[in-house]
Formats: structure tokens, sequence, C-alpha cells
């Protein structure tokens, strides 16, 4: 019987279907995106995502279609531990760099469910240019996480690539998340595009983030499967509500996996990514005030040149570089502080000629390391961590004592040396000064 | 070839049938053509949880379906007991129309999933929540009573078309 139904029933589906409408792909994709919109509101909070339709349902004619509006001044506060984040910023940045964060302003933005069962949470603070600081964590709102500051409201698309877990010597990422994160100041903005190497795409939306910030940002996990060359994110490409391209970067990605692949750190050894560690010599190695073990490591890079890094009783440590060969000559003095908590070092390198490594304090006390195949490394001691008794000066001496260069050492930078009594600099952040 | 690629591909090839057959569900050309846009979205929007387990088209079918019926994602009521597919046309074969019509609403659902949709017996399975042997055993049951009233109306000088 079925043979006779089918086709009797066919032919007459067939006089129906040819009322059907016309089909409209671009209807599908816009109501995808609203969709996705939507899930991706619903995680940021009950408060925002009424805020949100508010707005939706209030300016359909102000091109807000298909876009989302997250409204700052309505946001849940950033917890205690991200402000005192976004106040450090300023803190130990570099003359005419701070970026001036009002972190007490900082507030939640966007909350993004990671393969982890963890959510990665992106806040935002405005400057007091104008401009604004992210911070995003990929552990959920109790944990902090870098980022970074747009303070002259520059960045017109700027992604960024975020690994928080461990890197293997390879450059391979050993656990997740990796999320791509960024912001963008284009008004038109609705998603971003992740385009990959074999050909896949994806999108996410962008979250249009209101006055005082005026900024679009994102958040996206990459999935595992795309963590393999040949399958890793090229191109990003930034668009608006009809899926016209508005900006994109690319390859930048890819600069962002190779210079993750040369920040890889050999867990077992320490050794930086492009190290060979089977060839790894200890140059030196100190014990510090506080009894730890630091030692300074060297081993040929892959391709040339060599690399250097820091263990601390064995782990590694907080420097490490691999700077290719290089015909320019060495600056006679290349050391700077590891600063901010005990132990203080000073580690780098020093000119060919450079045998002694002279550190004069402001109190008269002066302090020899020698070199040793060119690097230097040595504790500064807790007696010179107060001001008045500070790092003043490096001097390069040759192998007969007599100098080669000098440098002065600025150390007034707030939370460079650990004190007892911090002191209040801004938003509740201490610091010591 | 990726899930946005090959949902699009279906969308363009099969629109006219799935604006169709979930019009003879909701009753009206205007929110089936309705259902099958969201449900394209829906389909866009998750394409990550779309495991490659049973056909795309299955896939898209379930959550139109899904919003045909007005049920939640979540909801364990089946869909065979919330859809109930008319006859789509009125020129439709009166013998073949009264036969279908004849059929409870679930074997309706079944015919017309298997017939128009031309969705397999997994597929159905799957968009309906219900299991493989439950759609086999609805469809021969279908059959038999749609054959038996086809060629009661044939012996009676009726033709069919």
């Amino acid at each position: 019987m079925s043979d006779r139904l089918k086709p009797l029933l066919a032919a007459e589906l067939a006089a129906f279907e040819a009322a059907a409408g016309e089909p409209d792909w671009t209807d599908v994709r816009r109501k995808a995106r609203k969709f996705a919109a939507r899930r991706l509101a619903l995680r940021a909070g009950t408060a925002a995502v009424a805020a949100v339709f508010a707005v939706l349902a209030a300016t359909p004619a102000l091109g807000l279609r298909g876009h989302l509006v997250h409204l700052f001044a309505d946001s849940e506060p950033a917890p205690a531990h991200v402000v005192t984040e976004f106040a450090q910023l300023d803190v130990a940045a570099p003359a005419g760099m701070a970026p001036g964060v009002i972190a007490a302003q900082a507030r939640d933005v966007l909350e993004v469910p990671l393969s982890t069962g963890e959510d990665a949470v992106l806040w935002v603070a405005p400057t007091r240019s104008g401009g604004f600081c992210l911070g995003l964590s990929t552990s959920g709102r109790g944990s902090g996480g870098g980022g970074g500051c747009d303070r002259d409201r520059l960045g017109r698309f700027s992604p960024g690539l975020v690994i928080p877990g461990p890197v293997g010597p390879e450059g391979t990422v050993l656990k997740p998340p990796i999320v791509i994160d960024g912001h963008t100041l284009v008004p038109q903005a609705v998603q971003v595009e992740i385009r990959y190497q074999d050909g896949d795409v994806a999108d996410t939306p962008v979250v249009w983030v209101s006055d005082p910030i005026n900024a679009g940002f994102f958040v996206y996990e990459v999935p595992r499967r795309h963590w393999d060359a040949g399958h890793r994110p090229s191109i990003l490409v930034l668009e608006d509500g009809d899926g016209h391209e508005l900006a994109r970067s690319k390859s930048y990605l890819d600069q962002m996996f190779r210079a993750m692949s040369a920040a890889g750190v050999d867990s077992n050894t320490g050794a930086p990514a492009e190290a060979i560690p089977s060839q790894r010599r200890e140059l030196i190695a100190i014990t510090t005030e506080q009894g730890s073990r630091e030692a300074l490591w060297v081993a040929p890079r892959r391709g040339g040149g060599r690399c250097h890094w820091l263990t601390s009783d064995g782990l590694p440590g907080r420097e490490q570089g691999c700077p290719p060969p290089s015909t320019e000559p060495h600056p006679d003095i290349a050391a700077g502080l590891l600063s901010g908590s005990a132990p203080i070092l000073l580690e780098g390198e020093v000119g060919e000629g450079v045998a002694t490594l002279e550190l004069h304090y402001r109190d008269g006390d002066v302090q020899r390391l020698k070199a040793v195949e060119g690097f230097v490394l040595g504790e500064i001691p807790s007696r010179h961590w107060p001001r008045g008794r500070r790092l003043d000066e490096l001097v390069a001496l040759d192998a007969e004592g007599r100098e080669i260069s000098r440098r002065p050492f600025s150390t007034e930078t707030p939370g460079t040396y650990p004190c007892a009594d911090p002191i209040e600099l801004d938003a509740g952040v201490k610091s010591c000064p | 070839m990726n899930v946005e690629r090959a949902l699009e591909q279906l969308y363009r090839s099969r629109y006219a049938r799935f604006e169709s057959v979930l019009a003879t569900m909701t009753r009206d050309r205007e929110v089936a053509r309705d259902v099958v846009q969201e449900a394209f979205a829906v389909a866009l929007a998750r394409r990550r949880q779309f495991r490659g387990e049973g056909s795309l088209e299955g896939w898209v079918w379930k959550i139109a379906l899904r919003l045909a019926a007005g049920l939640r994602s979540g909801s364990a009521k089946p869909l065979s007991d919330r859809l109930d597919p008319a006859v789509p046309v009125p020129e439709l074969d009166p013998a073949l129309a009264a036969a279908i019509r004849a059929l409870s609403p679930r074997r309706r659902l079944f015919v017309f999933l298997r017939y128009f949709a031309d969705l397999s017996y997994d597929e159905i399975a799957g968009a309906c929540g219900v299991s493989r042997g439950t759609v086999a055993a609805a469809l021969a049951h279908a059959r038999t009573e749609l054959g038996l009233a086809l060629e009661s109306e044939s012996a009676a000088g009726g033709a069919i078309r």
C-alpha cells in the first residue's frame, strides 16, 4: 500500500508547496544573532537583561536592530578584589603610561559559560580621560584576571587571546580554556565572525556598553577542535546587523599563537619553549634572605641564539627570555628589578666586557655582582627597601675594575619594594610607597 | 562541510517543504513561515550543540515541531500529543483526504512527517520524542487504514489519481 500512498501524497504536497513563500536566509541569520545575544544576556543577570530589552524595545529606529546594549550604570558592581586589580593598573605604571582608571566604577559586563564549567567574566571600568580598562576572569567572579586599557580610545577593533592554563614546551595548550576577548569602538558592530584555518566559521555577539564606556565587548571560547595548527582561528571579522564587514583582524591570532608558543614553559625545567632543555646549564644561583634558592639558567635557543630563565626552588621563576641572534652590540647594562614581593632580585644581561656590576645605594652602600657569561643575578637586601636607602645607580666595571658605563636607577615607583605599612592610593587600594 | 553552511543549504533546498508541512500543523501559512524562520535561527545559534548523531534535517525538524507545538525545548510531553496536522489542501483527493482525516492525530502526524516531510523512521522518532518502534507500528497501522479506505473507495467506483 505504501507504494501507492507515497506518490499520491507527494503529488498533493507538491501542489501545496507551490504556495510557499520565498526563503530568506538573511532573516534567519539576523534572528540567530538575536537569539544568541539573548542567551548571552541572560547570563549577565536579570537586571541587565531587563535593561537590555527595554532599550531594544524603545529604540528600534536608532540602528539598534540586532544590537545588544548593556546599560553600564545599571550593571552589577565588580567585586572588591577586581576593583583592587583595576586600581593597581595605575600603581606600577611607568611615567605617562598610567591609564587613570576609575576603579571604583568597575562593573560586570559579560558572563559567558566555558567548557570548564566555570564562567568567563568581563569587567569594565572607565578612565578619567574618557577611555576604559577591561579585565577578564576565566574562573568566575571569585577570581581575578588579566586585562588592559584603551585609555585614549584608539582601539577600533581590538581582539585578544587569553590562555590561562599551562602551555607545553612545544607551545601546546595543555588545559582549557582558550578565550578570544576584546572590544570595538564601532557603534554598528553586532557580532564578531571567527573564521578558522580549516574553513569552519563561528560567530559571537558584541555587547555594546553604554555611557561612559561607549564600546562593544565580546568573549568567545575557542573549541578544543580548533586549538591545533591548521584548525586555529585565522581571521576575526567585525560585522553589523546585516552581516556586513566593519573591520577585520587578519592573522592576528596566528601571531598570538606563535607568541604563546614562544611563551611556553617546560614545567619540569622551567625552560622556555624555544630552549633546548637537555642542554641547559645553571649559571648563577643565590640563596635569599628568606632561604629560597634562586637560579639563572641558560640553554641554546632552537634556530640560534640563547635562552635564559630563572627558577625559584626548582620551579619556574619570574623571568625568561629567548632573544634571537643579533648583530647589534649588547648594551653594557641591561639588567632590571624583579620587584613587588620578596625576594627583590636584580637580574639581566651585561655587555661582553663587563666583569662586575656594582649596585650603588642611596645610603652609600655598594653591592657587587659578578657577571657570568654576560648575566648577573643578585638580591636587593631588605635593608635597602626603605626610601633613602634604595638602589640609586648601576655601574659596569671591566676585569681590571675600570668603569665601562653607569646608569641611574630610579626606584620611587609605588609598589616596587615591600613595606610594613602600605598607604592608600586609589579606590581603597593600598600599596607600598 | 561546516554546520552553518549545511544549514543554509538545507534551508534553501527544503524551505518550501518545511513551510508547507508546518502549515498543516499551524493551519496558517504566515505562522508556519515564522516557525521555519525561527527554527533555522535557533538551529544556527545552537549549531555547536549539533553533534552529528542524527541527520541535520531531523534535528531542525525537531526544533520546528516543538516550536509549532508551542513546547519549550525541555518539555517531556510528546509532540505527537500536541500536534494535529490538518489535511493540507481542499483539492486533495476526497477519498484520500477522508482517509487521512479518519486517522488518529498521532498516526496522521507520523504520516505527514513520513510522506510529506520525507523523514526517516529514526528522524520521526527523534523529532517526536518516541521510539522507532512506535513510529513503525503507527505507520503500519496508518497504511493499513488508508489502504483499506482507498481500496473501499476504488471498489465503489471512485478514482484514485
